[in-house]
């Protein structure tokens, strides 16, 4: 006897189910399908699922809110999953705090990793392509060509076995360019680390302040190893997404004087350098908070709070 | 007297609406009706609930889950029940509003159309 009932829009749906606070989505939901099916009955389908929408939208941000007001207690009552997560989550928001109080130092943070992950990756994807990746023959590594060109301009095809052995050490000069490559990031890393370091000194009172709450160094530690982990995540993100286009740009710079220009690309080999340099970036800038919070501790006089493997 | 107990405009709307709707009939859906219907202005289920979280943790109203309706499907609401210094608070807040339009002419009259 009962015909196909319309359903209301499963989107809408599972849009409040995502924002609405675990203890409510059941009883939210079930007090909107109650209205919903009302409403197909008195205003037709079609009215009931603009409805459903209209109330899905505005819905959305008071139940968010309510979400975020939920007090911790509760929010532990709310936790399913293994408590390390929920401390990891709340580094995570404290962390997105931090980075919201202090705009533009996240971003002067940002802008450098970003700049300097760029064209890192250029440069090596560049480096790579022309230089490193092997042609396409068996042992391309020993393939070589090697000519003579005379003082009087004439091209000879052969050449002496000790000059040979003069231009296989001259081989160092890909290594060079490596390091010079490196030399930029670490250039980036250290100006990103003056910066972090200056406003570290500045929150030496609030490291101080946690520890005498009952904070403990390793969940201090453990924050600002969040707040750096999200930091290059964003620069290195960042980055990497602006990195093929500076490689285009290095490119454009030798129009015709590259050879093997067409085998430029982005591969796993630089993404993985890439990844590499972001790390490196990432070390440098715990470091950096690290060092910040024992020299608060020093200052807080606090000898018992202090790890007892430094001088504090 | 603790400022604690001045409520906001939606909160008043709410809790007048529990009142109204009497001890059984005050769930989501009755008080979003209720307030939309009377005051003729689009109101969000969300922000209902989110209202009525903040005024059960005033301690102004709790919460009690209805049985499953006895059919296939039936589901538990979540009701609403005000609380004696909910009660004293709605009180005190319109009482306050009252005092300061007393005399003025904005065209009120109690029970009045819009």
């Amino acid at each position: 006897m009962t015909a196909e009932r319309p359903a209301s829009p499963a989107l809408a749906r599972r849009l409040v189910a995502l924002v609405a606070p675990r203890a409510e989505r059941a009883f939210v939901i079930g007090d909107m399908e109650e209205e919903f099916a009302e409403r197909v009955r008195t205003h037709g389908a079609s009215a009931a699922r603009r409805w459903y929408w209209k109330q899905t939208m505005a819905s959305l941000t008071p139940l968010a809110r309510m979400r975020l007001r939920s007090t911790d207690r509760e929010r532990g009552r709310e936790w399913r999953g293994d408590p390390m997560w929920r401390d990891v989550i709340d580094d995570l928001r404290y962390a997105v705090r931090v980075g919201r109080r202090n705009p533009l130092l996240s971003a002067a943070v940002t802008a450098t990793m970003v700049l300097g992950i760029a064209v890192t990756t250029a440069v090596f994807t560049v480096v790579n392509g022309v230089l490193l990746r092997p042609l396409p023959f068996p042992h391309s590594e020993r393939v070589v060509r090697i000519g003579v060109i005379l003082r009087n301009g004439v091209q000879s095809n052969g050449m002496a076995w000790p000059d040979l052995q003069d231009y296989k050490r001259d081989q160092g000069m890909l290594v060079l360019l490596g390091a010079a490559v490196a030399a930029v990031l670490l250039i980036a890393s250290g100006n990103i680390a003056n910066l972090l370091l200056g406003h570290s000194q500045a929150r030496s009172r609030e490291f101080a302040v946690r520890s005498a709450l009952g904070g403990s160094q390793g969940r201090i530690r453990r924050q600002l190893l969040t707040e750096s982990v999200l930091l290059s995540l964003a620069g290195g993100g960042l980055g990497m997404a602006l990195a093929p286009l500076v490689t285009r740009m290095l490119i454009a710079l030798y129009p015709g004087g590259l050879p093997r220009v067409g085998e430029v690309h982005i591969d796993a080999t630089v993404l993985a350098a890439a990844l590499a340099a972001t790390a490196a970036a990432r070390a440098v800038v715990a470091a950096t908070g690290a060092s910040a919070m024992d020299s608060s501790c020093r200052r807080s006089r606090s000898r018992s709070r202090c790890s007892s493997r430094r001088v504090c | 007297m603790p400022k604690g107990d001045f409520l906001g405009e939606f909160e008043i709307l709410v809790l007048a609406a529990i009142e109204r709707l009497g001890d059984d009939g005050a769930y989501g859906v009755t008080i979003r009706a209720e307030i939309e219907h009377r005051t003729a202005r689009p109101v969000s289920i969300g922000a209902v609930y989110a209202t009525l979280a903040r005024l059960e943790q005033k301690g102004y109203l709790r919460f009690w889950i209805s049985d499953p309706e006895p059919v296939r499907g039936g589901r538990a609401r979540k009701h609403a029940a005000i609380t004696a210094p909910g009660r004293r608070a709605l009180r005190q807040s319109t009482r306050a509003l009252q005092r300061m339009l007393d005399g003025l002419e904005l065209g009120l009259r109690p029970g009045g159309q819009r």
